[in-house]
């Protein structure tokens, strides 16, 4: 037991040895991007001297240890992966489109106060936007930092951040869900509602809880600060990847859901105008596709509770001081909403607009973000 | 907006509580074999009142992650209710109002193993969608 315990240990130590070398032997001078090589540094010291220390404790073991002292060493080398495939990985590789995207999103921070470090970004995956919160680090497929219509779904992963370090907001989001299935689970009880019925009301109290709020969340809170820009992103993600716009999943609520959503907050915010016009091309995408809306869809989720989270969201984005779009203050989500504006109105000369803004946008990566804010 | 930011929220939450509670029973294991190491009883008996709260109400929660939960419902099926007064009487023991003994060591480790395969089958899911 303590032979192959060892065993691991060692070969987990020797591992987080090379993550270390790889990191320290970095070239990266950039300030901002450094500091997020160091403090990436100093949690792989600690998992060293941490494995160092149970590799000691296997002097003293006794066998009711052993399955204990097993899982930590799991965990850690989940750690050790996830830095290897993540940030260890990004670094190793750090292109100039990645610092262009990482100073890019640090400067969308800025705009709205994100109250949370600054995470790293690079251009490396085969999903699309996606975010690795553990390691603050979003990460986004290679041709975006060349394009702009994509880029509001960096906001949703930036939530992603927010989500995780606030609870407030969570059971915020939650306390809605829940007060209106229990509500309505009462009423369907009351009124004899087939069992069925009944059921499908406990299974989407579940599924809010469990994670549809989070999701919702992301995308309300994108949608404040980014404005109209986001409901287009979203329209277009789920035009290009979407398999079934009224289908959910255990993490995901249905696409339509998640639209009227962003329509409802838009609306709070004063944007009539440009919510009509993405519902416009919501309901074309759908006659397109040839989908509409199945019975029920409404029961897991009604424009009422769709309402309220919306407001709750924006409460709190105030309370913490989380600023909305505003076109006068915020010149990148200005920048994505324009970009929205051009190409709906005409998506054959949109590109050259485009290509030339990106090159604008390219002088940020000869200006470092604030040491201190990145992560 | 991907599955796997999704996914990897749900990890690092499993994955953390995993490494809270392992590290929480292999202190409490060592004190009991004479180490001085620092006394995480207390933590250790808040955690086994969330899994029974969570486990016999209908009041949904995430103090203890769901994954974690459905697991040790599942693989306890046939024993349930034995399950619940072992998850009370360590809760009871951990309090400081009965001896820790073996039956609590095991319901420990029996939490301790469900968040272990639920982290580890989230980190599979994770890179094997």
């Amino acid at each position: 037991m303590t032979k192959l315990l060892n065993q691991l240990f060692y070969d987990l130590l020797q591992r987080f040895r090379f993550l270390r070398g790889e990191l320290a032997g970095s070239t990266i001078a950039e300030p901002d991007i450094a500091a997020y090589r160091d403090r990436l540094l100093t949690q792989i010291e600690r998992s060293i001297e941490t494995v160092q220390s149970l590799i000691d404790d296997l002097d003293h073991m006794q066998p009711e240890f052993a399955r204990n002292m097993y899982h930590a060493c799991k965990r850690l080398t989940e750690y050790a992966q996830l830095a290897d495939e993540g940030p260890v990985s990004a670094l190793s590789r750090f292109q100039p489109r990645d610092r262009f995207l990482t100073r890019l999103v640090a400067a969308m921070c800025d705009e709205f106060n994100f109250p949370h470090a600054r995470p790293l970004c690079s251009a490396i995956t085969t999903q699309y936007y996606c975010i690795l919160p553990r390691m603050d680090l979003i990460l986004v497929p290679h041709s975006e930092p060349d394009h702009l219509l994509g880029l509001p779904d960096i906001y949703h992963e930036l939530a992603h951040l927010l989500f995780r370090d606030s609870a407030v907001l969570v059971e915020m989001l939650r306390a809605c869900s829940q007060s209106h299935f229990q509500n309505e689970i009462v009423r369907a009880e009351r009124e004899s509602w087939p069992r069925a019925s009944i059921d499908a009301l406990h299974a989407y109290r579940l599924r809010w809880f469990e994670s549809w709020v989070v999701e919702f969340g992301c995308d309300l809170l994108a949608t404040y600060v980014c404005g109209p820009a986001f409901g287009w992103t979203n329209t277009r993600l789920c035009a290009r990847l979407s398999p079934e716009f009224f289908e959910t999943t255990a993490s995901h609520p249905a696409d339509a859901a998640r639209t009227i959503a962003i329509r409802l907050m838009l609306q709070n915010q004063g944007y009539l105008k440009e919510a009509h016009q993405i519902d416009l091309q919501w309901e074309a995408l759908q006659q397109t596709s040839g989908q509409s809306e199945p019975q029920g869809f409404r029961l897991a989720f009604p424009d009422t509770l769709l309402g309220r989270i919306a407001e709750a969201v924006g409460e709190y984005c105030r309370s913490v001081g989380i600023s909305p779009f505003d076109r006068n203050t915020m010149p990148i989500a200005a920048l994505l909403n324009e970009s929205w504006e051009r190409f709906v109105e005409d998506p054959s000369l949109f590109r050259a607009w485009e290509a030339s803004q990106i090159e604008a946008l390219r002088e940020l990566r000869d200006r470092p973000a604030n040491d201190s804010q990145t992560a | 907006m991907s599955d796997l930011s999704a996914l990897s929220n749900d990890y690092e939450a499993t994955s953390q509580f995993a490494e809270t509670v392992n590290t929480a029973v292999l202190s409490l294991k060592k004190s009991l074999r004479g180490s001085s190491e620092q006394n995480q009883t207390e933590t250790l008996a808040t955690i086994v009142a969330a899994v029974r709260a969570q486990l016999t109400s209908s009041t949904l929660s995430r103090a203890i992650p769901s994954e974690v939960v459905e697991r040790l419902s599942a693989e306890h099926k046939s024993d349930f209710n034995y399950l619940v007064e072992d998850l009370d009487t360590a809760e009871t023991a951990l309090s400081g109002k009965a001896p820790i003994d073996d039956r609590v060591i095991e319901v420990l480790d029996t939490i301790c193993d469900a968040a272990d395969a639920s982290a580890s089958a989230m980190f599979r899911r994770l890179r094997r969608r």
